[in-house]
């Protein structure tokens, strides 16, 4: 990941444009982990049910679903 | 503390709870031309006691030959029994559950009490009895329909309805028992030559705790790891099955089943990590049940069959009532 304690509230996710020629940039969410506010690189995002989560590797390296801060 | 509630519904008896008045019965009148067939099958098989094998063999190469096992509408039973176990609802090595609410409608060709179907529990921490029966007992009141339940309905029960063969009978019990295991038994009485065919609900507490998320066979897939028991219980519902610590239950699991797909819910980060699976093969019901959850790949699955067996495996041990027709 991905993440970085920012320690401010989640506000709209940020969404670069993506620049020709270089790799898309990754969209980037707050997410509350561990007690902290962190951005994460997102990969993309799933819904189920009434939730929507966000996909993104995690630090531990697993692929990871986190529920969307909507 | 917080508590976990886990419901359990058998509809595979017969019966099932989302039918208001299902018609199901067996004929078990030796004088009748259909002697030994089972009608109006909702789901599942009703269960037959029938031992008489000299006219009506097993025969390994072409089956039973009862008339009602032959067409697969009943399960046949060639022994008498006292009280019949059926399955284990939740076994929990170290840990307790409470028991709370018991429902269940039978068809029977006996009159109640003798086609009830009984939860057995372990109560803890009496030693005698060493079973509790909530049923039969003299305090309680046993009914036939039509039946009036204030509490359960708001409205008078269902439809009052009769059956053309047999007896319908209701039972409804609620309390707080304290268990670490539960079992559903139906009391036969060492009677031949009847029939039964049920549903039933029983809903249940344990303390909130990581889950082992598996569907397992308790007699064949459970016992042989006694052993490893203790790192999570067992639960028919396959989601029910608290362990001490996820990491734990993730170990055992990879030793136990590393071909198989399964999850654990690690209930204090929130997480249910996914073995042989990805988000697609998780229900939206197991995601409400376990909300807030994160979902994190131990291992995407190696084919689609094996994540799929577990969903259907899954659901097919939770199934979801119906949502109820909309009226006009």
């Amino acid at each position: 990941m991905s993440g970085k304690d920012t320690g401010d509230k989640p506000g709209s996710p940020d969404q670069p444009p993506a620049s020709p020629g270089k790799p898309p940039v990754k969209k980037k969410v707050k997410i509350r982990k561990s007690g902290k506010w962190v951005d994460v690189d997102v990969d993309g995002e799933v819904r189920k049910g009434r939730f929507k989560y966000v996909k993104f590797v995690d630090d531990d390296g697993l692929e990871t679903y986190w529920i969307s801060p909507e | 503390m917080p508590f976990s509630t886990a419901v359990k519904r058998y509809n595979t008896y017969g019966t099932a709870p989302w039918v208001a008045t299902p018609p199901t019965y067996c004929q078990n009148s030796t004088s009748a031309s259909d002697y030994g067939k089972c009608y109006y099958i909702i789901f599942g098989k009703a269960i037959f006691v029938q031992t008489d094998t000299t006219t009506w063999p097993i025969d390994p190469t072409t089956g039973d030959s009862f008339p009602c096992a032959k067409d697969g509408t009943c399960t046949r039973y060639t022994s008498t029994a006292n009280a019949r176990t059926l399955t284990t609802i939740f076994d929990y090595p170290g840990k307790q559950a409470i028991l709370q609410y018991f429902w269940s409608r039978s068809h029977s060709s006996l009159r109640s009490p003798g086609n009830i179907v009984y939860l057995i529990g372990v109560p803890v921490p009496y030693s005698e009895p060493a079973y509790l029966w909530l049923f039969p007992a003299v305090n309680y009141e046993v009914s036939s329909w039509p039946v009036y339940d204030p509490v359960g309905n708001w409205k008078a029960y269902l439809n009052p309805y009769a059956i053309s063969v047999g007896y319908v009978n209701i039972l409804r019990w609620q309390g707080n028992v304290f268990t670490s295991s539960a079992t559903l038994a139906v009391y036969e009485n060492n009677q031949n030559n009847i029939w039964y065919a049920f549903d039933t609900t029983v809903v249940y507490a344990y303390e909130s705790s990581p889950l082992a998320v598996i569907p397992l066979d308790y007699d064949r897939e459970w016992l042989p790891y006694q052993e490893l028991r203790k790192a999570f219980g067992y639960a028919d519902t396959g989601v029910d099955q608290p362990g001490w610590n996820a990491d734990d239950i993730i170990r055992v699991l990879k030793e136990l089943f590393p071909n198989r797909a399964w999850a654990v819910f690690d209930d204090r980060q929130h997480v249910l990590y996914l073995y042989n699976l990805t988000p697609d093969y998780v229900p939206d019901w197991l995601v409400e049940k376990l909300v807030p959850t994160s979902m994190k790949v131990l291992k995407p699955p190696a084919n689609a069959t094996v994540a799929k067996a577990w969903l259907d495996l899954l659901n097919e041990r939770n199934a979801q009532t119906p949502a109820p027709v909309e009226l006009p």
